[in-house]
């Protein structure tokens, strides 16, 4: 079980937060063609590595916030931090 | 007076005084507190307690600890649960415990027939028979057949479970000798410390060694530092207590299994610390041999434990079988006892025999090995062969085995480190850690007692260190020397005769003969040959055997065991009750239920209670003297449909949505467009997700410019403000909106039906209510009976409704009021059965039924809540992309079923011509119409809207049902009764 660092609260287990799945690209203009559209929907990037994500304070403050976690160590790191 | 035969007069750590009255496979014994089960079968002389699981062979207790492969057994009574090994269960007064795997003896068990088939049942016999046509319709009799104890029947009820949160910086695994020490270093320097042991009493090792440390018996040492722990407030010191999962961020999962509070059975914690040190000691591994599964083959290290700690001695006439150097010291331990020794095998060479042999006096037969054992239940001999091959036969009733020793490196592989082979220990060790932990002692690979112990200090030193502790000088005791730790690995003995059965995993009955088999099968990676075998699996998860068989499968394919690898160290390390994991847990503590103020009153009136989502309890219908329950529902429907009634809205889900952005942010949410709603008006709204596909519908109020009420689905209200949480803190930072879940905060009574107005005018209204002034769709602030309220008509029943909200501490008051008023004009209190029916009879949708994640609004026949100028809300595009392709669709219809008054399953497929093929849509949901007397149903049929006027077929299980295609609402088409 995780320990996740909420900006707010601080370093707090797993069980209190949700997961929002992979940060996405921002929402494509309505101008994108279909297959782009459809690519910014369905094709998340699922590495062997790290991945940054959103989680959700749920039972806690609220505060969705972003991480990066490595898909094999579960390493957590914040997103501004190298993960080279 | 306890009859002990296999007892010694005096020694051991059981309290003498103390005698403890058992029951085993319905038998009664006597042994001493402080036993296990196992000892005192053993002190008894019951030495034939188990059946294997596949071919029921007869055997014994071999282990004594955790790594027992042999001996499960069901605890019955109070102690109820199963799958225990006899050698974790601590004797208490009037245990009752049986053989799992046995009937109806383990002496006279009928299944042990299955040895007589043993060449016919070998490894992937299972798989390879009962394929055909389904393994499914094999596996209950046969797991029955192979089978371990059944959970218990019942909730025991003083079975109470708990858990409890640890944080601290070091967590020792551990409480033998290097694992007391870092405790003690640690705790010293200022640490928050944990320790957790697994067996009753610390000591590890030391309470089975000859050491002497200060001069004094080890065990002395032990009991002073654990003095010293427990004096110390920052230290937690566990013992019967197994750490038997390590998670990620340092976390270990611990089940506490006699806890100091009485009213506790047991406790799960789950540690957290900075440092984890693992002090888990070694496991010692069996020899294969014919017939090393026989009862009176037992591990060394554990006849050793038995005679140190409960003075017992499992045999009269002993011999000793090892390729190391540690069975040595039971020699000596029996010796100085009496016992009885027809002497040691060692598969050694006698030049590489050291120390170990000296001041023994008994037959050492070196570079021999020991071919088979012999007996039918129990060891009444052994083959020994020589070097050259001729072979000797010796008489012997217990058989002492040591094939060396495995550092314990489960929890350390758990926590994903890597693993190395070493060759001096044919073993493997931890090698690189992935978490903030460390390994001392013997799960180190430290097999010496005194070079460990000085590893152990610099190791946690350095630890404490790193950590930001600072770790006093420390003087090490002073430890007597003992024989260095030498082995030559022995994979398997040589001279066995076809047919010989030895075993490499003795718990899941798996031979040397079956690794071979697996192999030349082409199951030859380690991870294949354990699928293959079921070696390494079950209870003991091949605590005695794993190394074994990786050592095999290196030898049969001419590589090295580092080559071969191990399997997934997976948790438990043992097995756990699920008791201590859920802890309190348990029923509807998991997920309390949620009342509105109307609970109590609806159980008075005898409601049947249904949950209706997110927890929420509501009436499912009111039963009536002399009927059943759809006359309750027809009842209460009427009363809708052709005078008043009631129902308790409360558990809606309400949100107040306000903020500088909340206009912009509705119209982003919902398909169809809101800015031109007026104050104190409400409007249906859908809300998609961004595939395209419903999320949610409900009604939202406009309070003021920027300020609104939104309403949700019962059971979606949770899923929807975290789409809008979502929204707002990703997608839409620089807005200004703010959302306040206001489920709880607003309760209502929706009074329904042709005389639902006047019931509004009885009861005092201060507002005029009718239709010009207060129209559909409208909201108005107003005193009624004396209370203040938001009332809202919106009407999800197709008769005029009035929704009074009240604040929750009104709502008993005003739900009371309306009954006594109502009561003159019929009034009948509503549950959501007859909600179903009065929405299905209109064809509105309802969450769950119609829409389930894979419908969108014009599969419903909802174009008109498309905006056609609004295209940026969410799911928008995605819709408008999916209808591009202009494939078939489900959509919704009403459908009229010719059952003759019987209801179809909601959920019942509708195929083509009713064949068995794949279906067309389905029945989503189907009543009794009152006032269409007749069953009607709404489905989602494939192009459904172009066969209005089809009759398609449902199968309903065996029932084949032919049903007319209609428009999907069957009352009041056009509205006017909502809207009057």
């Amino acid at each position: 079980m995780l320990t996740l660092p909420c900006p707010f609260c601080g370093q707090r287990d797993e069980t209190e937060f949700l997961n929002a799945g992979p940060t996405k690209p921002a929402r494509p203009s309505s101008d994108v063609t279909d297959s782009e559209w459809i690519n910014w929907l369905t094709v998340p990037e699922n590495p062997v590595g790290y991945v940054e994500e959103k989680w959700w304070h749920a039972k806690g403050c609220g505060k969705f916030f972003t991480i990066k976690r490595h898909t094999v160590t579960h390493q957590i790191m914040m997103p501004e931090e190298d993960s080279a | 007076m306890t009859h002990n035969p296999f007892r010694q007069k005096a020694g051991g750590r059981i309290d003498r005084n103390s005698c403890v009255e058992f029951e085993f496979n319905g038998k009664r014994y006597s042994g001493y507190k402080g036993d296990t089960l196992a000892s005192a079968l053993l002190a008894n002389g019951v030495f034939l307690n188990a059946r294997s699981f596949k071919y029921h062979r007869p055997r014994g207790i071999m282990g004594a600890g955790v790594e027992e492969p042999s001996c499960l057994v069901e605890l019955l009574g109070a102690d109820a649960g199963g799958n225990y090994a006899a050698t974790t269960v601590q004797l208490r007064p009037g245990l009752k415990a049986k053989s799992v795997n046995c009937w109806p003896s383990p002496s006279f068990d009928l299944m042990s027939i299955n040895q007589l088939f043993a060449r016919l049942l070998p490894a992937g016999f299972y798989y390879k028979t009962f394929m055909w046509p389904n393994w499914h319709l094999f596996e209950p009799s046969i797991r029955r057949a192979a089978g371990l104890a059944a959970a218990p029947d019942d909730q025991i009820p003083y079975q109470h479970f708990e858990t409890r949160y640890w944080h601290g910086d070091v967590l020792v695994v551990g409480a033998g000798s290097s694992g007391l020490l870092a405790a003690l270093i640690a705790s010293r320097s200022g640490a928050r410390v944990m320790i957790v042991d697994d067996h009753p009493l610390p000591g590890g090792c030391l309470r089975s060694s000859q050491t002497k440390i200060d001069e004094r018996p080890a065990i002395e040492w032990a009991e002073a530092v654990c003095a010293e722990l427990d004096a110390n407030p920052e230290v937690t010191r566990l013992q019967d207590a197994t750490a038997w999962g390590y998670r990620e961020d340092n976390l270990l999962m611990v089940t506490e299994r006699s806890p100091a509070e009485t009213h506790v059975f047991q406790r799960g914690w789950k540690a957290r610390a900075g440092r984890v040190i693992l002090a888990t000691g070694a496991i010692e591994r069996n020899l294969v041999f014919a017939n090393n599964d026989l009862p009176g083959v037992m591990l060394a290290s554990a006849v050793q434990t038995y005679y140190h700690e409960f003075g017992v001695i499992p045999g009269r006439h002993a011999m000793i079988f090892t390729n190391n150097s540690s069975a040595y010291s039971l020699a000596h331990d029996l010796q100085a006892g009496g016992t009885m020794i027809a002497g040691i095998v060692d598969s050694r060479p006698s030049n590489a025999i050291g120390a170990e042999k000296d001041g023994l006096d008994i037959p050492l037969y070196a570079a021999n090995q020991l071919q088979a054992a012999h007996g039918g239940k129990h060891l009444r001999a052994v083959t020994i062969r020589a070097a050259d091959g001729s072979t000797k036969r010796v008489d012997c009733d217990l058989l002492a085995v040591s094939g060396g020793w495995n550092p314990a490196v489960h929890l350390f592989s758990q926590a994903r480190g890597t693993l190395a082979y070493d060759d001096a220990l044919a073993s493997f060790v931890p090698d690189k850690a992935m978490q903030r932990l460390a390994c001392v002692g013997a799960a180190a690979g430290k097999m010496n007692l005194v070079s460990a112990i000085a590893d152990t200090l610099s190791t946690v030193t350095a630890c404490l260190s790193e950590d930001n502790f600072k770790p006093s000088a420390f003087s090490l005791p002073s430890f007597t020397a003992l024989p260095d730790y030498h082995l030559q690995p022995l994979w398997h003995v040589d001279g066995m005769k076809p047919g010989d059965k030895a075993f490499v995993d003795i718990q899941n009955d798996v031979t040397l003969d079956d690794i071979g088999l697996a192999m030349r099968e082409g199951f030859d990676t380690v991870e294949h040959v354990k699928r293959y075998t079921t070696a390494g699996m079950g209870i003991d998860q091949g605590k005695t055997g794993n190394v074994n068989v990786i050592g095999n499968i290196a030898k049969a394919s001419n590589k090295k065991p580092d080559e071969i690898g191990t399997t997934t160290f997976r948790s438990p390390f043992t097995p756990v009750d699920f008791g201590s994991i859920a802890g309190q847990r348990n029923g509807a503590t998991v997920l309390p239920f949620r009342h509105t103020p109307i609970t109590q009153w609806n159980k008075d009136r005898g409601a049947v209670m249904y949950e209706a989502g997110a927890r929420w309890q509501r009436p499912g219908y009111f039963p009536i003297n002399g009927g059943n329950m759809q006359d309750a529902i027809n009842a209460e429907a009427e009363a809708v449909r052709y005078g008043v009634g009631v129902y308790d809205g409360s558990p809606l889900g309400k949100f107040d949505i306000s903020g500088r952005d909340a206009a912009a942010f509705i119209d982003l949410l919902y398909t169809n467009d809101f800015a031109d709603l007026e104050i104190g008006m409400g409007r249906y709204g859908i809300m998609l997700s961004d595939d395209g596909m419903i999320l949610d519908d409900g009604v939202t109020f406009k309070l003021a410019e920027n300020h609104y009420l939104m309403s949700t689905s019962t059971g979606f209200a949770d899923v929807v403000f975290r789409h809008m949480e979502y929204l707002l803190q990703i997608e839409c930072e620089s807005w200004q909106v703010w959302i306040t879940p206001v489920t709880s905060q607003w309760c209502n009574a929706t009074i329904c039906g042709p005389k639902a107005r006047d019931v509004l005018e009885a009861l005092g209204v201060s507002i005029d209510i009718g239709n010009d002034a207060f129209p559909f769709m409208a909201m108005r602030e107003a005193i009624v009976a004396g209370t203040p309220a938001r009332i809202c008509r919106v009407s999800f029943t197709g008769e005029v409704s009035f929704e009074i909200n009240v604040w929750p501490r009104h709502a008993k008051a005003m739900w009371r009021r309306i009954m006594e008023i109502g009561a003159p004009f019929g009034i009948l209190p509503v549950g959501s059965e007859t909600s179903h029916v009065l929405r299905v009879e209109k064809g509105f949708l309802s969450l769950g039924h119609e829409v389930d994640e894979t419908a969108d609004p014009y599969d419903l026949g909802m174009d008109w809540i498309m905006s056609r100028t609004k295209t940026h809300a969410i799911g928008r595009r995605s819709v408008d992309i999916r209808r591009s392709s202009g494939k078939p669709r489900r959509e919704l219809v009403g459908l009229m079923p010719k059952t003759g008054g019987e209801l179809v399953a909601e959920g019942a497929p509708i195929t083509p011509n009713g064949d068995r093929v794949a279906s067309e849509g389905f029945v989503s949901a189907c009543v009794w119409s009152v006032v269409n007397k007749q069953i009607i149903a709404l489905g989602l049929l494939t192009d459904g809207r172009a066969r209005i006027g089809e009759t398609i077929i449902i199968r309903d299980r065996e029932r084949v049902i032919d049903a007319v295609v209609t428009k999907p609402c069957f009352y009041d088409p056009k509205g006017e009764r909502l809207r009057g």
